[in-house]
């Protein structure tokens, strides 16, 4: 589509749509204005000092393990769970899409309170469980995997569940042609070709864990070294020491930044 | 690996509507074309003989041992059969190498080391050496081919099935291809199905042809029976394509007595023409134009197919040739006339014909 | 003064109605709901606003600027803050204090009889958070009485403290006695003896930066006079 005017040369790469630059930067704001703010309060000096405090570096050290502990279980049961809703028709499928779905859509302090109905001391399940075994969920490092994971599994599902319809399944007949079993075909076909969608719905699933809050918050309850992590940190923080609320912020940030932008790239293209 | 042949009367009822129900027997050594329309069945027919699309009814036997047999309650699973397939789009693998690719089907026979070993032979076979440890994108459409070939292949089958193997090259290549692949089917001694649209493809490279048209076989035979005695209007369009063999030197053609010119002067040897009877021009009396083939002959059959005529010529050089129906009355042309032919040099498709030299 | 269309409850003539918001401390959730109603019943032309909170987020909010007429804190050190930064206008005075108490659930099933139960492992304890005036003032009653608590959670505000005793969740906590008289029922009390116990002092003040200094004076007048001291003692509060 030229203009008609003979003496514009033609440039080999072209530049983008002012329009669209600007829209885009609008939604880039959207991001950094928020993260400014937070850097122009951070109290630079002070910062290392903050966040060495025991407090801190238990709430770092319990956020870590509970996020990479909830990704696993989501990996765990999600991937089968993925598979079935992609490959296998089943009566009610849409229902079981639907309730997959529906961490996404609740409050997380709402999800909060249905694991404390169903999973507390006295809960349905929980009053049982806690009669039979002494098991409690509440007040223990479990019950933030617990919490965390129901946030977050969502994510690793839908990815892997819209991974696999979009994978050719004549891949999967031309390997059962070569002799493949099912176990052998989805081990040494479905899953490697999946693979990057994998990686990238195990990055989101371990980001909504590690952020998580409103569920741990309302079902595990906040101790610190057991199940204060980082976000709840800062919560409390927030009531009494501004400057400590900001440095853990900061901390969370950086814990982030390294992780999204270790995988780059090679594994966004599957998102 | 077994000497016996295939066996299969393959009945199933499609979702799409129609039924297919289509005998196939080819033996060890022998390669069978499956030519049709699209949608006329012959994909299914590779799917069932494969295991991935179940029999309504029917039996499939390779070998000796039955694949398929509903009333007798028996099926065997695609894992468990032994056949090797070339699919369309020849579906590598992407995340595994070329070399992984072909070693994939030998696993189920021998652990990693040997596969890739056993890999490794087939690809050098199949002129693939140095290409092991590249990425299916980044192969061409003829090597693709080869790799999908000897991917098949490695897996040690009792039966060969490729469905439109060609299909996925350009003109070029293809042309290129058809003779090797000629070449490596010879390398397999099992039995060997071939899905095609390309009657040349078809005439080149087996030995025995089956039309099937909207679920059933309308004609089965050796590529001179199909061509000479058609019996559907589909394979008569295909007999349409006149395909003559002779021996080129210098641009001239030498065909039993008779000589054609044609346009390529490099080509030397047995080849095959390839000749469509719109091409042929007919004429009352010695033409006066430019063509650089023209002869006297006589109609010995004439056939009005709605508003186009197909006649047979006879000698020197018989040949079917279509033109329209006004034409034939324009010319007064009745079975037995007399008539000229015309052909330019540059209507002739010339072929290299090795491995099926001395095919009429 | 900004005239704002409301669609309140109140029958007030719309072109006149004046907006106040009041940031009052969670524990005064029903108290100043009712203290509201009567207000607005005898001010037709003011409405107000209830923001609540724990006090120390109220105390943030204020000193980020936001645009407040009323703060009600559940403690002095919130509300000194808050007027040392220059927000109030005139002095902040006290209209109630609460007194602390244990809360367990309904029928006390783990039979707690007083502080010396919380330094028990085989029970769940939970606190507010210290941050908060709830779980500050807990702490000091708790080592006036010489114990050291075991705790299973630090609650961010009473009421989700209250909650989780509510729900059985928890065997114990420490709450005012307002909050176990508002959950009547549902909660029982067990009381601190006052050797212990430490009174939450309940201070009230005007914040500028509201903008409707007149209303928020009347409010806080309401607050202290005979009739909004008659509605704190019914909801438990005691007198300043």
């Amino acid at each position: 589509m030229t203009t008609g005017s003979s003496s514009r040369r033609r440039r080999p790469h072209r530049r983008p749509p002012l329009l669209l630059v600007v829209l885009a930067g609008l939604g880039l704001a959207v991001f950094a204005i928020p993260l400014f703010g937070l850097l122009v309060r951070t109290p630079w000096v002070e910062v290392p000092g903050l966040i060495t405090t025991d407090v801190v570096l238990e709430a770092l050290g319990l956020s870590i393990a509970v996020s990479l502990t909830a990704s696993a279980i989501a990996l765990l049961v999600g991937l089968p769970l993925a598979w079935l809703l992609a490959r296998v028709e089943f009566p009610l499928r849409w229902l079981v899409r639907g309730i997959v779905t529906l961490p996404l859509v609740l409050p997380p302090v709402v999800g909060g309170a249905a694991l404390l109905f169903a999973l507390g001391r006295r809960g349905v399940l929980g009053e049982p469980l806690y009669e039979a075994t002494g098991i409690l969920l509440p007040f223990s490092v479990w019950g933030v995997v617990a919490a965390t994971t129901f946030v977050s599994l969502p994510f690793l599902v839908i990815t892997v569940e819209g991974a696999l319809r979009n994978l050719d399944e004549r891949y999967e007949l031309a390997a059962a042609s070569l002799g493949a079993r099912r176990w052998a075909v989805m081990r040494r076909v479905t899953f490697p070709m999946i693979a990057p969608s994998i990686v990238a719905g195990s990055v989101l699933t371990w980001a909504r864990a590690f952020g998580e809050f409103g569920a741990t918050i309302t079902f595990a309850g906040n101790l610190a070294g057991e199940t204060q992590t980082l976000p709840l940190a800062v919560f409390v923080a927030l009531e009494s020491d501004r400057d400590a609320a900001v440095a853990i912020s900061l901390l969370m940030v950086v814990v982030s930044l390294i992780v999204l932008v270790a995988l780059r790239d090679r594994w966004w293209r599957s998102l | 690996m077994s000497t016996a042949g295939l066996q299969a009367e393959i009945q199933v009822t499609r979702p799409e509507g129609f039924e297919l129900d289509v005998d196939i027997t080819v033996r060890p050594g022998a390669t069978l074309a499956l030519l049709g329309p699209n949608g006329a069945g012959k994909t299914s027919v590779v799917a069932a003989i494969a295991g991935l699309l179940p029999l309504d009814a029917g039996r499939i036997e390779l070998g000796g041992s039955v694949l398929d047999d509903p009333a007798a309650g028996i099926f065997v699973a695609p894992e468990d059969r032994r056949v090797g397939v070339v699919f369309q789009d020849y579906l590598l693998f992407p995340h595994l190498s070329v070399m992984e690719n072909v070693a994939f089907g030998l696993r189920r026979w021998v652990g990693r080391g040997e596969a890739l070993m056993g890999a490794g032979e087939w690809m050098e076979r199949l002129g693939l050496d140095g290409l092991a440890d590249r990425r299916p994108a980044t192969l061409s459409g003829g090597q693709a081919q080869r790799v999908a070939l000897a991917r098949a292949l490695a897996g040690r089958p009792d039966v060969l099935l490729l469905d439109e193997p060609l299909a996925a090259l350009d003109v070029v290549e293809r042309a290129r291809q058809r003779r090797t692949l000629a070449a490596h089917l010879d390398m397999f001694s099992g039995p060997r199905v071939l899905i095609t649209h390309d009657p040349v493809e078809a005439f080149l490279l087996a030995d025995d042809i089956q039309i099937i048209e909207h679920g059933s076989t309308t004609q089965r035979g050796d590529a001179d029976e199909i061509r000479l005695r058609p019996r559907s209007q589909y394979a008569a369009d295909l007999a349409g394509v006149n395909l003559v063999t002779g021996t080129a030197s210098g641009g001239e053609v030498a065909v039993g007595s008779h000589t054609i010119h044609v346009a390529d002067h490099q080509v030397e040897g047995e080849v095959l023409l390839t000749i469509q009877p719109a091409a042929v021009s007919v004429h009352r009396a010695r033409p006066s134009g430019s063509q650089r083939n023209s002869w006297v002959t006589r109609v010995d059959r004439l056939e009005q197919l709605g508003e186009r005529a197909r006649l047979r010529t006879s000698e020197p050089l018989p040949l079917t040739v279509e033109i329209t129906r006004a034409a034939t009355q324009d010319l007064g042309i009745r079975e037995g006339s007399e008539i000229w032919v015309a052909l330019k040099a540059t209507e002739i498709d010339v072929v290299p014909d090795e491995g099926r030299a001395g095919r009429r | 003064m900004t005239l704002i269309l409301l669609l309140s409850g109140s029958c007030a003539d719309a072109s006149n109605t004046e907006e106040i918001v009041i940031s009052a401390a969670a524990s005064l959730t029903d108290v100043f709901a009712e203290i509201e109603a009567s207000f607005e019943m005898a001010n037709p032309e003011v409405d107000v606003t209830l923001n609540l909170a724990g006090s120390s987020a109220l105390r943030e909010q204020i000193l980020e600027g936001a645009p407040v007429d009323v703060f009600a804190s559940a403690d002095r050190s919130n509300m000194d803050e808050v007027e040392e930064a220059g927000r109030l206008v005139g002095e902040a005075r006290l209209f109630a204090s609460n007194l602390l108490q244990i809360a367990v659930p309904s029928g006390n099933p783990a039979m707690i009889e007083g502080l010396a139960d919380f330094a028990r492992d085989d029970l769940l304890i939970g606190l507010c958070a210290v941050e908060v005036p709830c779980g500050a003032l807990a702490r000091m009653a708790l080592a006036r009485a010489g114990i050291t608590p075991i705790v299973d959670t630090n609650e961010p505000d009473v009421r989700a403290l209250l909650t989780r005793i509510e729900l059985g969740e928890l065997d114990a906590g420490i709450t005012y006695v307002t909050d176990v008289a508002s959950r009547h029922g549902a909660v029982d009390g067990v009381a601190i003896p006052d050797d212990d116990n430490v009174p939450a002092e309940y201070m009230i003040g005007v914040v500028e930066q509201g903008g409707n200094t007149d209303a928020a004076d009347r409010f806080v007048g309401f607050v202290l006079s005979e009739q909004g001291r008659s509605i704190l003692a019914r909801y438990g509060f005691t007198p300043p």
